[in-house]
């Protein structure tokens, strides 16, 4: 087997596909190294169970150390665009002047990053989420932005045709689409480099790096047989939480490592109405707030479900008084707020190479969160709704920063190059890197900047 | 019912817990009579050794308390917000795991032990249609030739 390449890539997710597609495209030798399992159409899991074993680190969520806020950690060639809800925004300035702001990174503009973004655009289909099909929990939110006087918009997200004329319920496709609509990395960049010579090793976990003129990786397949690899350079993809460990573990001591943590803290809202909603029915989003005020204020709102094992986790209580809402689920709507979080938390490294993460909301934090809780609670009752339940904790889907950008090595550990700052071969251009909080459905910019890096710096 | 993560006592707290959170009605079965339990090893497989330690300890520990305390406990973890700050953290620990390992054994859409209702999610008539799967050929291929594990 070949055991030195051009390029190594540790995380086979949204950005290190697009890393792969590219290098392979100029020519390089490159090997992929991913935890997770190749999943696609022929072999997605059906049950919730197994897709949350199987799809997710540690078994479907890891807690922060206050046990707060459940992380969910995608797990799979492809990475998080198998499993997620294939949102698919472009930053605003207002998300642009942060980073530039806390990174000095000069490209954090509109102005640069409109032709990467057109570049992701023209090979992943975006298009606006179906009106036509809007499901009764889709409804209740536009009509209660109406009641209240908010402004909302159609979702933007990456599909082709989602057959929802033919009975297609988007809610299955959490566990991957299987009809190959949603637009993941697997269907626009895996497949295209995998063509062009791309080398994986899918259940291999990285352990440990070596820098030097050729760096050394270390890692474990499936059988818990040890391979060492190497390349001239080394890329790392394996986002927020991977990215951090790995360094952590193999002793890089810039102090930044694992700092500056975000995850657009999430908290789903359930309003149970006299009558079915059947939430699971057609696209499972249709309209996000598109309202200056609520930007302004540090929130955005979806409309959003989950499926049955995952609602049970947020209904709150015991015995009869869950038991009820799950055996209603049909009569339930539900909204998130996300919330652009300022107040940055840190991953570490435990006993047994167990993740920790502190991950606290501050006052200002709780402020949105509860601004965001006002409003969705005012849609509701204005539709109708006899109650409604806030979720029991909250969720961290946009796992982003911990190896943040910019251009103070004493500040940062990513460079405006996308080179690690005291390393010559070793790149990252991942959620890791983001320096804070956008308030955006992060992956487009993810994967313009993996475009941006690839085709300029790496 | 054998586990190859969970120990008899840990199996015998696990069902008293599910049935704190299913306790089940004329239409749906309880979670012991349910019988998903014997799923559990297909959601424990890929959980860190350390936490299933955790689970160990804790459900073999309940194991022993009888129902009423149970209900007490569990639902004092539920109640979370009202504890010192201090308590917080395990409390939540323990109502999200417990209840995250039951309903997501409940209410995965599997097939139960309960002849009378086979299917719960079938019988709360939440039913999301799903169409069929393409048979994506070329990946399958190109997998088998490209991904070093598919040579192990
Ligand atoms: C349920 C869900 C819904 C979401 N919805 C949206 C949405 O609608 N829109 C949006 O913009 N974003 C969404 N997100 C977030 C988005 O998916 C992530 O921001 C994005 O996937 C991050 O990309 P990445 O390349 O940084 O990391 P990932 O895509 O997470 O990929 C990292 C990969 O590295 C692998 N890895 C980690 N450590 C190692 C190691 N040591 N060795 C080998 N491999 C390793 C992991 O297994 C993983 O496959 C959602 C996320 C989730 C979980």
């Amino acid at each position: 087997m070949q055991d030195h390449f051009n390029y190594i890539i540790v995380g086979g997710g949204v950005s290190g596909s697009i890393i792969a597609e590219g290098l392979v495209a100029k020519g390089h030798s490159v090997l992929m190294l991913e935890a997770g399992k190749f999943f696609y159409t022929n072999n997605y899991p059906r049950f919730d169970i197994d897709s949350n074993s199987q799809m997710y680190w540690n078994g479907g969520v890891e807690l922060t150390s206050d046990a707060e806020i459940g992380l969910v950690r995608p797990k799979m060639i492809g990475g998080g665009s198998i499993i997620n809800g294939g949102l698919l925004d472009r930053f605003d300035d207002l998300a642009f002047e942060g980073f530039k702001d806390e990174s000095g990174v000069d490209f954090f503009n509109n102005l640069v990053m409109t032709p990467w973004f057109e570049k992701v655009e023209n090979t992943t289909s975006i298009v606006k989420v179906p009106e036509k099909f809007a499901n009764k929990n889709a409804d209740i939110f536009r009509e209660g932005f109406k009641a209240n006087g908010f402004r909302c918009d159609l979702l933007d997200r990456g599909q082709t045709d989602c057959r929802n004329s033919e009975g297609m319920d988007c809610i299955e496709c959490l566990a991957g689409c299987p009809i190959n609509s949603k637009q993941s990395t697997m269907i626009t960049y895996v497949r295209s480099a995998l063509k062009q010579g791309l080398k994986v090793f899918s259940e291999f976990e990285v352990k440990r790096i070596e820098p030097g003129e050729k760096v050394k990786v270390h890692g474990l397949d499936r059988l818990d047989k040890k391979w060492s690899f190497s390349a001239d350079k080394l890329v790392l993809a394996s986002g927020s939480i991977g990215n951090s460990k790995l360094l952590m573990n193999s002793n890089f001591k810039n102090p930044n490592i694992g700092k500056r943590f975000y995850t657009h803290p999430q908290y789903m809202l359930m309003a149970e109405f006299d009558y079915n909603i059947d939430a699971y029915k057609g696209p499972l989003q249709s309209y996000k707030s598109n309202d200056l005020n609520f930007r302004r204020k540090g929130f955005k709102l979806e409309n959003v479900f989950a499926p049955p094992a995952a609602m049970s986790v947020l209904f709150k209580g015991i015995q009869d008084e869950h038991f009820y809402c799950m055996k209603n689920l049909r009569r339930f709507a539900s909204i998130e707020v996300a919330i652009r979080d300022t107040n940055p938390g840190e991953i570490r490294v435990g006993k047994h190479n167990k993740t920790i993460v502190h991950k606290e909301l501050d006052s200002v934090d709780l402020k949105r969160r509860d601004l965001g809780y006002d409003a969705i609670k005012n849609i509701f009752y204005s539709q109708g709704a006899k109650r409604v339940i806030e979720g029991e904790f909250g969720i961290g889907l946009h796992l982003m920063g911990g190896c943040s950008i910019g251009v103070d090595g004493s500040q940062s550990v990513v460079d405006p190059e996308f080179k690690l700052h005291d390393q010559k071969n070793i790149f990252c251009a991942d959620s890791s890197i983001f320096p804070n909080a956008p308030g955006i459905n992060p992956s487009l910019t993810i994967m313009a900047l993996s475009k941006m890096a690839v085709e300029k710096f790496i | 019912m054998k586990s190859k993560y969970l120990n008899s006592f840990a199996m015998r707290g696990l069902q008293k817990c599910g049935d704190v959170y299913i306790p089940g009605d004329d239409e749906l079965c309880s979670f012991s009579k349910s019988g998903f339990i014997k799923y559990i090893d297909r959601q424990l497989e890929n959980m860190e050794s350390d936490d299933i330690f955790g689970l160990n300890i804790l459900l073999g520990v309940f194991s022993l308390f009888p129902q009423k305390l149970l209900v007490i406990i569990l639902k004092i973890a539920s109640r979370n917000e009202k504890l010192a700050k201090s308590l917080r953290p395990t409390a939540r620990l323990i109502n999200m795991g417990l209840k995250g390992l039951s309903c997501s054994l409940y209410y995965s859409g599997l097939e139960s032990l309960d002849s009378s209702h086979p299917r719960v999610m079938e019988k709360m008539n939440w039913s999301p249609q799903r169409l069929e799967s393409i048979d994506d050929k070329e990946l399958s291929d190109l997998i088998q030739s490209n991904d070093f594990n598919a040579t192990l």
